[in-house]
């Protein structure tokens, strides 16, 4: 009946994952998922709420800083976006989607950053 | 034995396929180059053909720097609200030297008061049309045994180089504001492909940079978000 204890190791592992992951961790994942249906739609200030919620529930999270990192760019808040990126990619250097991502990132900051406020709007946020 | 190994695989499928990511596309806003409101004068010209080292051009059956002021000022006319100030016939710079004519800020600023324009749009372009057949190396199956071979194929290219450099000056003053360099190639699989046309390919793809000096641009850019 070895695989019999195989099975039950195998359920105590994945429910000890979930307990482990606690209600706050289960939060976070909640905010994600809304926040990635808002955003796909387009409602990035929804999304970036829904996000930030889920980064004060797991505050180091690669994936979550990676979300919270998109919506400050859709939203036109690129310092933050560029500090949140960095932040993301200190916890988890090695991550492709994250590295392609911040990027993609960087390549529109450099080009955005060399060109010239609009006049009238001296501290038009960068 | 069987089963476990099974429900394992499946435990193990389905943890890794709650995780994912979503591509989501992002509408990015590009400054432009030059401060502007939209409202300003703006004189176009005059743009001098530069020539690198001592070689002279190609003969071409236009006038190059003329075809750009046409060009810039039906894009600026579509693009943008600024007020094109009419050309001065006749206008001709001191000299053909790009150097010595940006420094001129004399003659820059006496056409600025000639023409009432705030800031004149001017610079140098070189056009290079090379001829660039030749044999290359290609690879090839025989139909025959099926073995590969290398052979040399005569292969009837024509390259374009358009090499612009925009400079912008404050009409009252004379001086130079920015200089914005553009530059681009296009190869057409034809030798002695219309020079005309291949001018116009190089302007096409240029047309976005350039009208990212004077007006603002948004640029369309993806991004993964992850889904837990």
């Amino acid at each position: 009946m070895g695989w019999r204890n195989v099975l039950v190791a195998g359920f105590v592992v994945l429910l000890a994952g979930c307990a482990s992951s606690g209600p706050d961790l289960s939060k976070a994942r909640d905010e994600m998922e809304v926040g990635v249906e808002a955003g796909q739609r387009g409602y990035w200030r929804e999304a970036l709420f829904r996000f930030e919620r889920a980064q004060k529930a797991s505050p180091d999270d690669p994936e979550v800083l990676n979300n919270v990192a998109v919506a400050l760019e859709a939203v036109g808040r690129y310092d933050d976006a560029l500090a949140t990126y960095k932040k993301a990619l200190a916890a988890a250097p090695k991550n492709q989607t994250l590295r392609r991502n911040y990027a993609r990132f960087a390549e529109f900051f450099t080009s955005f950053a060399r060109g010239v406020k609009p006049k009238g709007e001296p501290n038009a946020t960068r | 034995m069987r089963l476990a190994r099974v429900m394992l695989a499946a435990m193990l499928l389905a943890s890794t396929a709650v995780a994912g990511v979503r591509e989501v596309e992002l509408s990015l806003p590009l400054r432009p180059k030059m401060a502007f409101t939209g409202h300003e004068k703006l004189y176009i010209g005059p743009f001098v053909r530069e020539n690198k080292g001592d070689e002279a051009g190609p003969d071409l059956r236009f006038d190059v720097g003329a075809e750009f002021e046409r060009y810039l000022r039906r894009m600026l006319r579509k693009e943008a609200k600024f007020t094109l100030v009419p050309s001065v016939d006749g206008l001709r710079p001191p000299t053909t030297d790009t150097l010595k004519l940006e420094r001129d800020t004399e003659f820059w600023r006496e056409l600025g008061s000639r023409t009432g324009a705030d800031y004149i749009i001017a610079g140098a372009i070189d056009f290079e049309i090379q001829d660039r057949s030749g044999y290359k190396t290609e690879e090839y199956t025989s139909p025959l045994d099926g073995r590969t071979y290398y052979r040399q194929v005569m292969v009837e290219q024509t390259g374009f180089t358009y090499d612009i450099m925009v400079d912008v000056y404050d009409a009252r003053s004379g001086q130079l504001v920015l200089q914005e360099p553009l530059k681009d190639f296009q190869e057409r699989p034809e030798r002695n492909f219309d020079e005309f046309t291949g001018m116009f390919a190089n302007l096409y793809a240029l047309e976005n940079q350039l009208i990212g000096v004077f007006v603002p641009r948004t640029v369309k850019s993806k991004r993964m978000l992850f889904k837990p």
